[in-house]
């Protein structure tokens, strides 16, 4: 994204300027507003208080930026805050969300597998009477057919649920960064900005090379490839096990 | 501009209850199937109440099917508890911004910003509206606590101005 802020060039530290061009960003050499900020969280609330979406990020060792969406402001956010890890331009195609919902629900699925077994059940015991008449091959028949018929049904609509999941969930085609600090994950796309702390997730499992992070109101999925440097994979999952979400 | 604030929204769990059902069974209609298990447990429960002398022949010799159907039944409310209880957004309070730039969500565990076109739908039960964010993410709006100067129909403007469906 054609990125513009101003920065104040003497507060910019040794390789700050080469990061923010290796980004993408633009590097302009006049100020406008100061703030300091010390946390996401801090920063967040700058950001939110100014509805016209700039913000000022001003932290011991880097400038302040004015940047003009919030995907920009996320970049700014990146190389200002304490090191946090960031899993940059994230999407997910529907091959590949088809792929991890098949590995990552298959637990899940085990439990479904539940409907078939009963609606079988139920079907025998109302065809002989709670088991006190014989079962006659008419009766096997329909029964079978009907374990056939919740089966397929299952299939079906487990793929259909997949696939209107994956339409109705924009953000997983729209290029989202994800920054994990200590406070939480901070996630920024061109139509999403959100702040999530820690105590909302509640699981987190590893399918294929990707992280799948649950909260109470939605997961998310983060490929390791992903990560940016100077923090590798093995950071990611040590927070996420030092959280208490991995094993 | 808009800037309407919604604060201090709190849902009690027998109100998130019947609205997910209808949420449910209006943007899902094959859930409706899930009520036949439950008519065919009112209507034993009711024939139990009417000839009572079929509870003491169901005591003697319990029918296994109805006690499923049952089980089954009562795992549904068992379940939601638990995934509104371990949900600040259901059980707790969250206030919520809505303007031009969009839906602002806060609560103790997020603060989220989202752009009007990654809410394509809302639906409208009573005074609650509910948003559909896409995947699991569902905002319940109290339209009685709407602050002044404005009311639910400037909300319900606010969205049809930005492309929301109301459904």
């Amino acid at each position: 994204m054609a990125a513009q802020f101003a920065l104040v060039a003497d507060q910019v530290h040794a390789g700050g300027q080469g990061a923010l061009a290796e980004a993408g960003l633009q590097v302009l050499h006049a100020p406008c507003c100061t703030r300091p900020v010390r946390s996401i969280s801090m920063a967040w609330a700058c950001y939110s208080a100014l509805s016209t979406r700039r913000v000022t990020v001003s932290v011991t060792g880097l400038g302040m930026g004015c940047s003009r969406t919030p995907t920009v402001w996320a970049r700014v956010a990146i190389f200002a805050l304490m090191q946090p890890i960031v899993i940059a331009d994230v999407t997910v195609s529907f091959e590949e969300f088809e792929r991890l919902n098949k590995q990552l629900t298959s637990r899940r699925l085990l439990r479904l597998w539940a409907l078939p077994v009963l609606s079988g059940f139920v079907s025998w015991s109302t065809l002989t009477r709670g088991g006190t008449e014989p079962l006659t091959a008419a009766n096997a028949v329909i029964i079978a057919l009907l374990l056939g018929f919740v089966v397929v049904m299952l299939q079906v609509l487990s793929r259909r649920a997949v696939r209107t999941a994956y339409t109705a969930n924009r953000a997983l085609s729209t290029p989202t960064t994800y920054i994990l600090s200590e406070e939480g994950v901070s996630i920024f796309s061109t139509s999403v900005s959100s702040n999530v702390q820690w105590s909302a997730f509640h699981r987190a499992a590893v399918a294929d090379g990707w992280w799948h992070l649950q909260t109470t109101t939605g997961s998310y999925l983060l490929p390791a490839d992903r990560v940016q440097p100077p923090a590798s994979s093995a950071d990611v999952t040590a927070l996420l096990r030092q959280r208490g979400l991995l094993a | 501009m808009y800037f309407i604030a919604i604060p201090d929204v709190r849902l009690a769990f027998g109100q998130y209850f019947l609205l997910a059902w209808r949420f449910t069974l209006k943007t899902n209609p094959a859930l409706w199937v899930v009520l036949l298990p439950l008519l065919s447990v009112v209507s034993g429960i009711i024939s139990f109440i009417t000839k009572p002398h079929l509870l003491g022949e169901a005591l003697r010799e319990p029918p296994l099917v109805f006690i499923i159907l049952l089980g089954s039944l009562l795992l549904i409310p068992f379940q939601m508890r638990k995934q509104y209880r371990r949900t600040p957004l259901l059980s707790g309070s969250t206030s919520y911004e809505l303007s031009d730039n969009g839906l602002r969500v806060v609560n103790e565990q997020q603060n989220t910003q989202l752009d009007w076109q990654v809410l394509p739908r809302a639906y409208q039960f009573g005074h609650w509206l509910i948003l559909n964010g896409g995947g699991q993410q569902g905002f319940f709006l109290d339209l009685r606590r709407v602050q002044p100067p404005y009311a639910a129909d400037n909300v319900l403007r606010l969205l049809q101005h930005h492309g929301v469906a109301l459904g």
